[in-house]
Order: C-alpha cells, then sequence, then structure tokens
C-alpha cells in the first residue's frame, strides 16, 4: 500500500463546513494531512511562505468569504508559476451558472455545489480522492499487486 | 434530461462504449455525442450555441488527424469555450503528457486503468464531479 501522505487545504470562512469537509475526507483515507484557513488572503499568504515541498496536493476553495472572494483568490494562484499547478476545486453554496462558468474560465479544476446531505459529501469526497489523491487511486487488484490509475 | 451533452473523444469504440457506461451508471442523463477524432469533435464545437455547450468533455489523446493535445490547446486558448470542461482520460502514464497537458489547462488528467471495472468505477467519479449537479 502507498503510504504517500497528502496534504489539502481546505479554504472556507465557516468553521463548520471546514470541519464537515475534513471529515469526509477521512472518510475514506488516514494518510491525509490538513490546514484549515479561513479566508483567502489566509491561504495566498501560507502559500507565499511555503517552499515547494509544503505546497499541497489539492485546494478545496469556497467562494464566497469575507475579504477576497475566492475567485479573486483563484485567479491570482492561476497567475503565479510557482502554484499554478495545483489543483483547485471550488467547492460552495452557490448553484449559479455564472460562478461555474467564471471558476471554469479562472482555471478551477472543478466547480462543486455543497450537498445538502453529509453522504452526498462523502461521495464527492471519495470520487475527490479517487481522481487527485495518490494513496486513494491505489487499488489493490486480486494477484496482490497495486495498480496505478 | 440535462440539455449539455457529455462528449466523448476517443478513436476507440470500445473505450467510448465503456465510458458511456459508466457515465449512465453513474445517473447521467444527459445525451452523449462520441467522436472518434478531434477535428470532427472541433468542427462540431464551432456551430454549438453557448447554451448547448458540453457539461465535459472526455478526451483522448493519441488519435489521428488531430490529436488531443491540440483539441485542448483550441479549448483552452479560446476565449469562449475555456469554460468548458475537459478530463485528459488516456492511456499514458507520461509525466510529460501529463504535465503538457495540464499546463494547456486540461482540468484533470487521469491515466487509463487496465482493468475493464477499474475504467467503469474511474467514469463514474468522473461523471460525479463534473456532470452530476
Amino acid at each position: 500500500m502507498n503510504q504517500i501522505k497528502n496534504l489539502i487545504f481546505i479554504v472556507d470562512d465557516d468553521p463548520d463546513d471546514r470541519q464537515i469537509i475534513l471529515d469526509a475526507f477521512l472518510e475514506h483515507t488516514n494518510t491525509l494531512d490538513y490546514v484549515f484557513l479561513e479566508d483567502g488572503q489566509e491561504l495566498l499568504d501560507t502559500l507565499q511562505s511555503s517552499t515547494i515541498n509544503d505546497y499541497p496536493s489539492l485546494i478545496i476553495l469556497d467562494l464566497n468569504m469575507p475579504g477576497m472572494l475566492g475567485l479573486q483568490v483563484l485567479k491570482i494562484i492561476r497567475s503565479n508559476p510557482a502554484y499554478s499547478h495545483i489543483p483547485v476545486i471550488v467547492l460552495t453554496t452557490s448553484e449559479l451558472n455564472t460562478d461555474r462558468k467564471r471558476s471554469y474560465e479562472l482555471g478551477a479544476n472543478c466547480f462543486l455545489t455543497k450537498p445538502k446531505l453529509y453522504t452526498e459529501l462523502i461521495k464527492l469526497t471519495k470520487s475527490i480522492a479517487v481522481i487527485w489523491l495518490e494513496e486513494e487511486i491505489s487499488q489493490s487488484v486480486p494477484n496482490g499487486d497495486t495498480i496505478k490509475i | 434530461m440535462n440539455a449539455h451533452p457529455i462528449i466523448l473523444v476517443d478513436d476507440d469504440e470500445d473505450d467510448r462504449y465503456i465510458f458511456q457506461e459508466g457515465f449512465v451508471q453513474a445517473g447521467c442523463k444527459n445525451k452523449f455525442i462520441q467522436f472518434e477524432a478531434g477535428n470532427k469533435f472541433l468542427d462540431y464545437l464551432r456551430l454549438v450555441s453557448r447554451e448547448d455547450y458540453p457539461s465535459l468533455v472526455l478526451l483522448d489523446l493519441n488519435m489521428p488527424v488531430l490529436d488531443g493535445r491540440e483539441v485542448l490547446r483550441s479549448i483552452k486558448q479560446s476565449t469562449i469555450w475555456n469554460q468548458i470542461p475537459v478530463v485528459v482520460f488516456t492511456t499514458s502514464i507520461l509525466d510529460n503528457d501529463r504535465k503538457t497537458c495540464y499546463e494547456l489547462g486540461a482540468n484533470c488528467f487521469i491515466s487509463k486503468p487496465s482493468g475493464y471495472q477499474d475504467v467503469l468505477e474511474v467514469t463514474k467519479s468522473i461523471a460525479l464531479l463534473w456532470c452530476l449537479k
């Protein structure tokens, strides 16, 4: 089993939402490190003070936050070659097509509306883990080998 | 039915079939449109109104005539098409392909697993993240 530790940044001004998102990820993996960040400026400050080895595997980004909006933060991340490669998943209460369209135009890897049910959030985080987090995308096959998706 | 189609661009007919099966099993009600070559897909996209832009383009890389890299470049360099999510789903496991695709603006780069069931499961995850609202 691959033991690579994945680091995710969860950026959301709502502390309950940050914890619920983390809990949903932890339903699938115990090899996860995380950092809670409560606004866009804190995210940018953290990225700026990080070395390349400290960059997260993934950023989960809320859109509507006090101070700098998520879309502004996304634009700044994508325009900085040092961390423009980091996958950013927008996870927001917004269901607006304009927010979806703008997020994709600015380079979000994925735009997701926060589900109302925790069980639905677990399904989403499972899919995110399958696609982006390395430990989760190693699957055992019957002969005991491991395949890398 | 969701008005926004899911586009499958792959020169392998069997792969297109498996992908569509994965999306359907995940619960996608979208229309599916399949293309066996990148140029044919771009010809289609030029005729589509914005209201009918796809939910997702699932794009192979290595195809005859116009390969996936050029398709990806055309979409993501366009100021009107760059809002369309493109997931590259390829047999390639080359880091260089992964890097190139992300530089060109791919929303995700995924190397196809070898088994039918694994392809199906990954396709379901793709469906959940990009096609089911």
